[in-house]
Formats: structure tokens, C-alpha cells, sequence
């Protein structure tokens, strides 16, 4: 097991040098000069001269390994350097666009989550009902949307319908307040752009809570406990659940950390200076240290947000590698030994009450119990 | 949306980049079934000639990016060893890297148009399509039949395209629909930053770029139109690609999921997806026969261990989009 993590970290080193020389490739293949972009902004011809002394001072006279050397070491030591465009710390202008992403981000998270998970169960409990049916078509809706399109109309129907109120169009501000400041303003810039986003974002999670749902209630475990007498709600909430969520959460882990930086359209149809747009604009002016380390966020947090996930799926299967062959032992396992707890261990009164293929608990007292399931041959304490 | 491909050029009242300077931001009309955007294009002529750019960026992403990550994904699983690590490693980068790095970088180096499009879009599609198929492929591998192909002595190429591509054919075909939606919409948003297929073509991201927010008010139609043309495309799309994976996914095949039809439906309808359809499928018998390997639990989309390979498709798929 040690072995598995021990290779599942040193793995993330290769994806990121690799990640660190595709960005650095691309950067340098854009045709272009960020000292001629610079030095001609305000028009005219440019000095090969004074080129020449900003590639010196920007360092990119070095040998391209070099460069790249610089780069990666910079990357360990977490120094981005400075933008070759602003001539501020990367860190700074990245810190200084960072809140409103991640706001929009987290609050997305957050009405995924409370949407799609209890929609996508109920939808795979009632598999091919009417609600599932709703819901299936709302979530397919959600993906096929274009989300700049959503934006766009949000904005035109929050436009029309204030419009229609208070006889005066709102529109939401545009000036980045912290939440802390004033939460009001804050909120009403950031609510239609996490909305927007969180109907997709729900959208994919609901499609995954329900097939993971279905997938795990048809396990033999289910059947075991089933064929327990276990009451439909603890095998719901304890068997299935549980199972069921651990592909959704690394779902909900995944799009989380791609929509730290990936918002570009969003923020663009809301006129938002975040992170997504600061992307375009560093790859627009040939801006290599800014890029370099945007894309270097965007990939360490993806990265480690995966290493994250399958560390958690191994600590919960305990053998990663024994589930090539089928799970349905750990499944069937871990059932028996929650059963044996119930039935045997502690309090679980609604479970032995439905339990009709056993007489009474009052007649099974004082003797050794009829065997069904291995749980009941415990003595009851 | 096929018709209105192929028949663009009859089913378009005018010409999609002929301008009309006395009907600019008409309302839909009789004349104008949709309405003119901003210099006086016929908006429902630009859907039906969009529909023909979606088509073409949708399908050859989702062909070239599929049959790619298809040879990839088997290779990479049927070798193993080595290979199979560096290619997963190469698959690893190229899938955290974001989409619009890669797109911006393609633009700027090739320039941008349809075809520059295409390979921006495909270039991601690819490791996506690679894992799923890897992750059923070395389910398949170890099953009985390859060893007694390996030992009766027949070559790689003959044990890959006749014994393990057909078995992992129902994972790639149900992600084959999906990318075809995903890659229009993908070009949509990419033609909306203004990096994509660039004026005068008609394409439906490009006509949200240009009038749809200035004249958002004014004008709404032009922001609607073409907004729906993209979201009912890749609705059907996705719609077709569900129902695909619903009779593919032999996890799916259950008696127990007959359970809330109606009783006289039942029987008909079980067995029409879960009966001896070896015996009615004969074309696709190995396909069919082997069908119960190909639910794998074990190493998938992104290294995540528990869920199967077709429960790694919307997972696949979806993280390829651009928000």
C-alpha cells in the first residue's frame, strides 16, 4: 500500500515537467516578440538596440535550456518571477485576481452540490419515473447550453424583469468589492456568473450522482442487505450513499479546480477581472512568465486535486489494486460487517423490526438464534 | 440538422453574408423568419450555414480525436510495460493542461479559421478518449480469448483490430456522440472569444460575438437564435449519445430495471436488451458475447480507482469544456 502511494506521488513529478515543457514550447513557438509588442505600444519603428537590451533584461538572451531551467527551479521554489508585461510580481497580479475567481467558484460548488446530489438520487431511486425523466432532460439541458449563451440571457432577462419592477433597468456593479466589505454589493456581482456556472457544473454532477447511484445499487452487497430485511432507508443512506458519492466528489474535486482558472468565457460575458481573463491577456501579450505560471497553477492544482482523490479511493478500498479483479468482496464485506453490527452490537430497531423472516426478538432471547446471515449467531449483548 | 447541412444552399432564403443595409435588427417577420442581425444578415439563413461549420468542426474533432485516442488507448493497454507508462504520462500532461492555452497557442502559431479550430479542439479530445479506452482494453487483454489468439500465434496488429478494438467499440461509440457535441460547443465558445472560425462564415459562436451583447436589448433575437441552434444541437447529441450508452452499458442490462415499466412492457422489453441478443446480433457477435468484460473496475479517465470505464464517460468528456 505504502508502495502505491509512494508511486502515485512520484508520479505527479513527470506530468509537471512535462506540463512545465509544453507551456514553455508553446510560449516560444507564438510568433512574436513581447520586446518588440512593448517598445512599439506607443508607436513607430523600434531600436534593435534597445531590443536587444530588453531581451538582456527580461533574460531572454539566455540559452533556451537555460531559460528553462530557471523556470522549472523557480516553479520548486514557488518564485513565479516577475511579469514581463506589467513588470509587477506574478504572484501579486495573480493574488490580485484570485478572490473574485474563486468566489464564483466556490459559490458554484456550492448550488452543484445542493442541486444536483439529492435530484440525482432521487432520480436514480425512481429510475424511468417522470422525475427521472425531468431531471435526466435538465441535466442534459444544462450541458448542452453554451454558458456564455446562459450568461448573455441571464443578464437580458435580469435587465427586462428589473426593468419591468422598478421601472429602471439594474444592472449588477462591476467593481470587485470583497464579500467582507459589503456583502450586499459583493453577492449581487457574483450570483448570475456562479449561477450561470453552477447550472452546468450541477448538470455534470447530477448525470454522475445518478449512474453512480444505479451502478452501486445493483451490487450484490445491496442484495445482501436487501435480502437482510434491511429497511430501504438505512440501505440508501449507509450502503449506497456512501459508495455512490465517491465518484461524485471526485467529480465535484475535478471541475472545482478546472474552474479556478477556466472561467475565461464566463468572465468574459460578465465583464469580470479574474483569473480567466488574465489568461488570455498573458498569452495575447506574449507575457511568458505570467502564462508559464498560470498554467503552472492550473495543472498543480488539477494535479493534486487528482492525487488528492485516488489517495482517498485507495484509503477507502484499502487494496486499489485488488479492485482490478471486482469489488464486490470489499462491497459484500464491509455489508456483512455493518450488518453483524447492527443486528448483533448495538441498538438498530427499525432494521430487526422489519425483519420478517425472523421470529420476534422477545422469542429469540436466551438461546442460541436461528441462522440467517452470520450476523445473528452472535450472542445479543 | 443534417438536412440543413447538406441542403444549406436551397433551404437559405438569402445568402448568409450578404448585407441588407435597409433591414438592419429587423424583428422576425415573414421575410425574415429570425430576423437580420446588425448589417442586415438574414439570421435564419447564418443558422442553416452555421449548422454546416458545427457539422464539420463537431464531426472531424470527434472522428480524428477518437480514432487517435482509439489507437493510443488499445496500444498503450494491449503493450503495457514501458510504453504504457510514458504514453499515460504524455496523456497525463496534455489533459491537465488547459484547453484554452492549447487553443490560444494553436491560433496564434497557425492562425486562426475552421481547420485551426479543429485541431485546437482535437489535440484535448484526444488522452479523454485514450483512457476510457485504455481502461477497458486491459480488461480484455486478460481474458482467455487473446491468450489462445497469442498462442495460436497470430501478430499484434491481427489481435488488436480483430479481437480487442471490436470489444471496446461500445465505450468509443457512446463517446464518439458525446464529443461531437462537446467539439461544437467547444467551437462556439472559442468563436465567441474571437479565436475561433473568423467573420464572414457563418458560425453560431461568431454570431453571439458580434451584435448579441451590444444589441442585447434592443435586439434580443440575435442573442437567442443562434444561443438555441447550439444548445438544441448539442442537446440531441448528447440526448442520442445517452441512449446509446443506456443500450450498451451491460451494467444497464438488468432484470431489475424492467421494474418500473408497465407489466404488459416487461417481458418485451427486457428481452429486447437483455435476451440472447448473441444469437440476433450475429455481425456483432464478439462484440456482444464478451460484452460482461467490459465492465472493469479499475484504472480510469484520470487515475481514479473505483468506477468503471463507462462510468468515466461523463467524467471524460465534460472536464474538456470551456466555461
Amino acid at each position: 500500500m505504502y508502495r502505491y502511494i509512494v508511486n502515485r506521488v512520484l508520479l505527479v513529478i513527470p506530468t509537471l515537467v512535462g506540463a512545465a515543457a509544453l507551456v514553455f514550447v508553446l510560449m516560444r513557438l507564438i510568433p512574436g516578440d513581447i520586446c518588440v509588442v512593448r517598445l512599439s505600444s506607443g508607436g513607430g519603428s523600434v531600436d534593435p538596440r534597445a531590443v536587444a537590451l530588453c531581451h538582456a533584461e527580461l533574460g531572454l538572451d539566455r540559452a533556451l535550456v537555460l531559460q528553462f531551467l530557471d523556470f522549472v527551479w523557480g516553479f520548486f521554489r514557488l518564485d513565479f518571477g516577475i511579469s514581463m508585461w506589467s513588470g509587477k510580481p506574478v504572484a501579486e497580479e495573480i493574488a490580485a485576481r484570485l478572490p473574485i475567481s474563486l468566489e464564483i467558484a466556490v459559490m458554484a460548488t456550492v448550488v452543484a452540490i445542493v442541486i444536483s446530489v439529492p435530484l440525482g438520487i432521487i432520480s436514480a431511486l425512481k429510475q424511468n419515473s417522470w422525475i427521472d425523466h425531468v431531471v435526466r432532460t435538465t441535466a442534459i439541458a444544462g450541458i448542452a447550453t453554451p454558458s456564455f449563451w446562459l450568461g448573455i440571457v441571464s443578464i437580458l432577462a435580469v435587465l427586462d424583469i428589473s426593468h419591468a419592477i422598478f421601472g429602471a433597468p439594474w444592472m449588477p456593479p462591476i467593481d470587485y468589492v470583497p464579500f467582507w466589505q459589503d456583502p450586499l454589493r459583493n453577492l449581487s456581482m457574483v450570483i448570475l456568473p456562479a449561477l450561470t456556472v453552477g447550472y452546468r457544473y450541477a448538470a455534470v454532477t447530477m448525470r454522475m450522482t445518478r449512474s453512480a447511484m444505479l451502478e452501486v445499487l445493483r451490487e450484490d452487497y445491496i442484495r445482501t442487505a436487501r435480502a437482510k430485511g434491511l429497511v430501504e432507508r438505512l440501505i440508501i443512506n449507509r450502503r449506497a450513499l456512501k459508495n455512490a458519492l465517491l465518484p461524485v466528489v471526485t467529480l465535484i474535486g475535478i471541475e472545482f479546480a478546472f474552474l479556478i482558472g477556466g472561467l475565461v468565457v464566463t468572465e468574459q460575458v460578465f465583464n469580470l477581472n479574474g483569473v480567466g481573463r488574465l489568461f488570455v491577456l498573458a498569452v495575447q501579450n506574449q507575457d511568458y512568465t505570467l502564462t508559464q505560471a498560470l498554467v503552472m497553477l492550473t495543472v498543480a492544482v488539477f494535479v493534486f486535486v487528482n492525487l488528492v482523490v485516488d489517495l482517498l479511493c485507495m484509503a477507502r478500498s484499502a487494496d486499489p489494486l485488488r479492485l482490478k479483479s471486482g469489488s464486490s468482496y470489499h462491497g459484500r464485506s464491509r455489508a456483512l460487517r455493518s450488518c453483524r453490527r447492527h443486528r448483533g452490537g448495538g441498538p438498530a430497531p427499525v432494521a430487526r423490526r422489519h425483519h420478517r423472516l425472523l421470529p420476534p426478538p422477545a422469542a429469540r432471547d436466551g438461546r442460541p438464534s436461528v441462522g440467517a446471515g452470520d450476523g445473528s449467531r452472535r450472542p445479543r449483548g | 440538422m443534417a438536412v440543413a447541412d447538406l441542403a444549406a444552399d436551397w433551404i437559405a432564403p438569402y445568402n448568409p453574408t450578404s448585407n441588407d443595409f435597409a433591414a438592419m435588427t429587423e424583428p422576425p417577420s415573414w421575410a425574415h423568419l429570425m430576423g437580420t442581425d446588425q448589417f442586415g444578415r438574414d439570421l435564419f439563413s447564418r443558422i442553416v450555414f452555421g449548422a454546416r461549420t458545427a457539422l464539420i468542426v463537431g464531426f472531424s474533432c470527434a472522428i480524428v480525436g477518437g480514432v487517435a485516442g482509439l489507437v493510443l488507448g488499445v496500444a498503450s493497454a494491449y503493450f503495457g510495460g514501458r510504453l504504457d507508462l510514458v504514453l499515460q504520462r504524455v496523456m497525463d500532461v496534455v489533459m491537465a493542461f488547459p484547453l484554452i492555452i492549447m487553443a490560444l497557442a494553436v491560433i496564434a502559431i497557425f492562425g486562426s479559421g475552421v481547420y485551426n479550430v479543429i485541431v485546437a479542439i482535437t489535440i484535448p479530445l484526444i488522452p479523454r478518449c485514450a483512457r476510457v479506452v485504455r481502461s477497458s482494453a486491459l480488461a480484455i487483454r486478460e481474458v482467455p480469448y487473446i491468450d489462445a489468439a497469442r498462442a495460436c500465434g497470430f501478430g499484434h496488429a491481427r489481435i488488436i483490430l480483430r479481437h480487442m478494438v471490436p470489444n471496446v467499440l461500445a465505450p468509443f461509440l457512446i463517446m464518439l456522440t458525446a464529443f461531437v457535441g462537446q467539439a461544437i460547443l467547444a467551437e462556439a465558445s472559442l468563436s465567441y472569444l474571437g479565436l475561433g472560425v473568423q467573420e464572414p462564415t457563418a458560425a453560431w459562436g461568431l454570431m453571439l460575438q458580434g451584435g448579441a451583447e451590444e444589441y442585447a436589448s434592443t435586439a434580443p433575437w440575435i442573442a437567442v437564435f443562434p444561443g438555441l441552434a447550439i444548445a438544441l444541437t448539442v442537446f440531441g447529441f448528447s440526448l442520442f449519445g445517452d441512449a446509446l450508452r443506456d443500450a450498451l452499458d451491460p451494467k444497464l442490462c438488468d432484470r431489475r430495471s424492467g421494474g418500473n415499466l408497465p407489466k404488459s412492457r416487461r417481458h418485451r422489453w427486457q428481452s429486447r436488451r437483455c435476451g440472447s441478443s448473441v444469437n440476433r446480433r450475429p455481425r456483432l457477435s464478439l462484440f456482444w458475447s464478451n460484452r460482461r468484460s467490459l465492465v472493469y473496475q479499475g484504472e480510469t479517465t484520470i487515475g481514479i480507482s473505483r468506477i468503471s470505464a463507462f462510468m468515466t464517460l461523463p467524467l471524460s468528456v465534460m472536464v474538456a469544456n470551456i466555461v
